[in-house]
């Protein structure tokens, strides 16, 4: 009950980084584990080196540039929350192409066209997921209850 | 002496090459000034009887040539180290690569359906009117400008569907059914005031009217949750 108690919005921000930081550094890190090897010289023992090693440096950039994203996400969509007085999956979409936009800020205005469209794009299939997958699920839960047929008792009675 | 043989051979590489850009003269020359280890002085027997040009011409074309020698000595050594291999390709490697190809783009057709599937789920969502996100943002609107409920809530509403673990609120719970042949949609989602610790669950039903297929309001009525516990019927059309 204290979940649905408290606010999620801003403490969503630290969330998320934390959350963007956590999956870039383990994603990045098994990534970089399979680069380092394949690029090393031969031997396992420099194989495993090469692969230690490239994780050691590259892993926690990655996961340093996905908290990046993630936190400047999370408090465009925290604002727009704000602003608009409603939560829908407009909001993730905008702040996605925003995100993308003002992270591209310095290399010119036609980048960060290109990357708003790519950040708008990605969250608006992120949403499209999360969709799909709220369908499903009420799908399978709600297809077996029988339907009350009649409007909930709450409202008062036909005027 | 070997000078010869490898006279014989750089000519059998210009001709199996098929490359004719150089006499083969002039490769005996360069080849020369390969076994001299110099450069220069080869180059100035050239060019004191060639103009600049051709001094510059042949510059490039030896550079060229000298490589294509050293490749041919190493091909001699190793025999299973082939170097210059000549780009025919036999039918089992083309067969191979078909299939890698077509492996990819059948990659490359499973990825752009899914990216396809969800984009149009999501425009759907967004776009169509019959959409719970729709529906839920008329709904909204409907209650925001209600006065009683302004009066009760205090002015800047908000709205939110359920919340999910992860601290997102934009889904919101709705159940669709038909009944009578006609589709009907319930949703059901909160609303917040600026008034602290009052909280209120909006609930309604809409109904398709079958001329223009859209969904029109059956009831939208807030109830409010915290303690002195009333409903504000906004819409009855029932």
């Amino acid at each position: 009950m204290e979940e649905f108690a408290r606010e999620p919005c801003p403490w969503r921000i630290v969330d998320d980084c934390g959350g963007a930081f956590t999956m870039g550094a383990i994603g990045g890190g098994v990534f970089q584990a399979v680069k380092g090897f394949r690029n090393a010289p031969a031997g396992v023992a420099h194989r495993l080196k090469g692969s230690a090693n490239a994780v050691r440096i590259r892993a926690p950039q990655i996961g340093g540039s996905f908290a990046v994203w993630g936190g400047l996400f999370s408090t465009i969509d925290c604002g727009l929350v704000r602003l608009r007085g409603k939560e829908d999956p407009w909001n993730s979409i905008t702040s996605g192409a925003l995100t993308g936009a003002v992270l591209a800020a310095r290399s010119g205005p036609l980048t960060m066209v290109g990357s708003a469209m790519m950040g708008g794009i990605l969250l608006a299939l992120i949403e499209g997921f999360g969709i799909l997958l709220t369908r499903y699920t009420a799908q399978q839960f709600q297809n077996p209850m029988p339907f009350t047929d009649d409007p909930s008792q709450l409202p008062p009675k036909n005027v | 002496m070997s000078f010869t043989h490898i006279l014989k051979a750089v000519q059998q590489s210009v001709r199996s090459s098929g490359k004719t850009f150089l006499p083969v003269q002039q490769a005996g020359v360069l080849l020369f000034t390969r076994r001299a280890g110099a450069v220069i002085p080869g180059l100035s027997v050239r060019g004191s009887e060639a103009p600049v040009s051709a001094l510059s011409c042949l510059c490039q074309t030896r550079r060229r040539f000298s490589v294509h020698v050293i490749l041919r000595n190493k091909e001699e050594k190793h025999r299973s180290v082939s170097a210059y291999q000549s780009p025919k390709v036999s039918s089992a490697q083309k067969v191979k690569d078909a299939g890698r190809d077509f492996t990819y783009l059948i990659v490359v057709l499973i990825g752009l359906g899914v990216t396809g599937g969800l984009l149009y789920v999501v425009f759907q969502e967004l776009f169509s009117s019959t959409s719970p996100n729709k529906v839920y943002s008329r709904a909204f609107d409907k209650v925001r400008s209600h006065p009683e409920v302004i009066g009760a809530f205090g002015e800047p509403i908000k709205c939110y569907g359920e919340t999910t673990r992860r601290g997102r609120r934009q889904q919101v719970s709705h159940v669709e059914y038909v009944k009578d042949g006609l589709k009907h949609m319930r949703l059901k989602f909160y609303i917040e005031g600026s008034e602290p610790g009052l909280k209120g669950t909006v609930h309604s039903e809409s109904k398709e009217n079958l001329e223009t297929g859209k969904y029109e309001f059956r009831y939208v009525f807030v109830e409010i949750d915290t303690y002195p516990r009333r409903t504000i019927v906004v819409e009855d059309n029932r």
